[in-house]
């Protein structure tokens, strides 16, 4: 009997420890290894040779961002450029995870496919096709690069995108000359918008990135303009008596916050792009300037001194009203904000050096990204990903980029003379 | 003519007969003459790699799922009751006990089935008699050193995509074998975020094997790791 009961008692027990939810494993970190890919070189299906090695430009743009690690083309097995030439053995004994392939297609336009592949679950995991103009081709291809770190991240591609930044020569015995130039976002194919002896500043883009407004003083005293990219019209927005400063363009593009000096000191002001009203929003013995806007297009952030040393406010514009944002420190100046509204990008003095780093509106943490002294002028990327900044090296001023995370960092090849003032675009559409 | 059909008919009827006598007779000795058996089998020293058997013995009968299931599945519990006095095994036991560390490859003892029931009633006694046993401490840390060694490695291997933030919830399902390779991955429960999710899973793939595993007794694994769940939660991100 009692064996029986002690029978029973087992069976119970190993029910009871059946019916306990199986384990469970908390992992809350990770690590920031690049994920392993292999860009395949992309078959080409035209006449000639292939103006542009379509692969390496992907190749180069996913490295850049810091999330991946492309595989070497002298370590892959094969060149496959269809699905049925894929042995997967292959790719993941050179340790790729993912694999991505394509084929190029020239005629009257191009047209780009590609297929991303898993190797570890082994199955495509995206694929799309991509047309566009010839002379087009590195755009197309930064846009299959945004195809696959999309699916592969979740968050938006940047690499089709482009860049704005004034650069300078240095002229020992006369007057400097000054560039504004337009590229892709790698830096490739500057195209210069505007040139000459005199300074050029503070250049900006519209929210459609079809126009790009800044200052020049080619009538000898500051005034702020806008030029179509399309088009290349011109057109002088300001011509106030002292500063005409800092251009941003309001999300909603019908607007432009700017910084004027006519009534004394510097102070930020709104423009009507369509009725050409100005509106005067500060109002302050201080210096208040380089105005950038919030996404939602409903407040301002700016620099001002106001508490004696420059520190970012927000101004509303429904309640008018004036908080200060920034407490950190005593230097933090030329606010960019991110898309998503809580990273702000700025310049921030610790220990006497200048830095770029990053607000959290949310949690006004504030976190320095740079080891570099003489940081500038940072601006976002439309995706939110990478900082981009002017830095010092040597007498002359470079195109820095740092991940918002502070996961990568990495320089922008120097054109002639020094870089200044980089102004990534909006996302644009095709 | 006759020779030969003695020969045709009459050897290989012998031959039956004889067959069936001798399973009848091995079978006989076998159910009469345990006791030798296990006299025995003290010399056989492996006491303790027996009781960690015997354990590992125990749940059997409960997971089905097993396909790749070790061998031991041998009659479970109908031994017990005819065995009446097997004083002679049960007293060496306690001591060994504590021995747990040398059992890991528990898997080909053909010690039998007998020997192995005396165990497992052994332990039922315990278990009536109130004493929960150290084993069920012990194998609990050993789970949770396990879990923490898996833990660590798929941290390791895990790395987040941008878009990954605090608070997103994957849980993974995830399958073993015994020697700890992974077999199968699964998502249970999305975060929603299929970068997130791809992420967790492909952490999980380049471990590919949890070694740890390999060195637990089969109750164990059978009981917490030849399925279970991976819940990835980050933490530490900046936001």
């Amino acid at each position: 009997m009692m064996r029986v009961r002690g029978l029973l008692a087992c069976v119970l027990i190993l029910l009871c420890t059946e019916i306990r939810a199986e384990l469970q494993i908390e992992i809350n970190q990770g690590v920031e290894n690049p994920t392993p890919v292999a860009i395949v070189p992309f078959a080409w299906q035209g006449v000639g040779a292939p103006p542009e090695d379509v692969a390496q430009i992907i190749d180069s743009d996913l490295a850049r961002s810091g999330q991946f690690a492309p595989v070497s083309r002298r370590d892959m097995l094969s060149y496959p450029s269809r699905e049925s030439e894929m042995y997967f053995r292959d790719w993941r004994a050179i340790s790729a995870e993912y694999v991505l392939i394509g084929r190029v297609n020239v005629g009257s336009q191009v047209r780009i496919d590609f297929q991303l592949f898993d190797t570890n679950r082994q199955v495509a995991v995206e694929a799309g096709t991509i047309t566009g103009p010839v002379s087009e081709l590195r755009m197309l291809a930064h846009r299959v690069s945004d195809a696959v770190y999309e699916t592969l991240t979740g968050i938006t591609g940047a690499f089709a995108t482009r860049l704005l930044y004034v650069s300078v020569t240095r002229n020992p015995n006369g007057k400097d000359f000054y560039r504004l130039t337009l590229a892709d976002s790698d830096g490739r194919r500057p195209i210069v918008l505007l040139e000459g002896r005199d300074p050029i500043l503070s250049p900006a883009w519209s929210p459609d990135g079809q126009e790009v407004a800044y200052v020049s003083f080619e009538t000898s005293r500051p005034a702020i303009y806008r030029q179509n990219l399309r088009t290349g019209e011109r057109e002088q927005l300001t011509n106030f008596k002292g500063l005409n400063n800092s251009p941003a363009w309001s999300p909603d593009g019908n607007s432009m916050a700017l910084v004027l000096s006519k009534d004394g000191n510097p102070d930020i002001y709104l423009l009507n792009l369509k009725s050409r009203a100005l509106t005067r929003l500060t109002r302050h013995f201080a210096i208040d300037t380089e105005p950038t806007w919030m996404p939602d297009g409903k407040s301002l952030l700016f620099t001002s001194d106001r508490g004696g040393r420059p520190q970012i406010y927000r101004y509303d514009l429904r309640t008018k009203k004036i908080n200060r944002v920034t407490f950190e420190g005593p230097y933090n100046a030329r606010a960019r904000v991110a898309q998503d509204g809580r990273n702000v990008a700025l310049v921030h003095q610790r220990e006497g050096r200048y830095h770029i780093a990053v607000f959290d509106l949310v949690t006004d943490r504030l976190t320095v990204l740079t080891e570099t002294s003489l940081d500038e002028s940072p601006s976002i990327a439309p995706n939110g990903s990478i900082v981009l900044y002017a830095t010092k090296r040597g007498e002359d001023s470079i195109l820095g980029a740092v991940a918002v995370d502070g996961g990568v960092r990495f320089s922008l090849p120097a054109r002639e003379g020094s870089v200044q003032e980089p102004a990534w675009s909006p996302f644009v559409t095709p | 003519m006759s020779a030969d059909r003695i020969l045709f008919t009459g050897v290989p009827t012998l031959l039956t007969i004889a067959l069936h006598a001798g399973v009848a007779l091995v079978l006989l000795l076998r159910w009469s003459g345990p006791a030798e058996v296990v006299a025995a089998v003290p010399t056989l020293q492996p006491v303790q790699a027996t009781l960690v058997q015997a354990e590992s013995l125990k749940p059997k009968p409960t997971p089905k799922k097993s396909q790749a299931a070790p061998k031991p599945k041998p009659k479970p519990k109908p031994k017990p009751k005819p065995k009446t006095d097997p004083e002679p095994v049960v007293q060496p036991q306690p001591n060994p006990v504590p021995e747990q560390l040398p059992p890991p490859k528990a898997e080909n003892n053909p010690l039998d089935a007998k020997q192995l029931a005396m165990l497992t009633r052994q332990e039922l006694d315990s278990l009536v008699d109130g004493a929960p046993g150290e084993e069920a401490a012990q194998s609990a840390s050993m789970r949770d050193i396990v879990a923490a060694g898996i833990q660590a490695a798929v941290v390791n291997r895990w790395t987040r995509p941008p878009s990954a933030r605090n608070g997103m919830v994957a849980v993974l399902s995830i399958q073993l074998v015994p020697t700890g390779e992974v077999v199968g991955v699964g998502v249970l429960e999305s975060s929603g975020n299929s970068a997130f999710d791809r992420s967790a899973m492909t952490a999980v793939e380049r471990v590919a094997r949890f070694p740890e595993v390999a060195k637990l007794d089969n109750r164990l694994f059978e009981s917490s790791f030849r399925r279970f769940q991976l819940v990835f939660k980050p933490e530490d991100l900046r936001y």
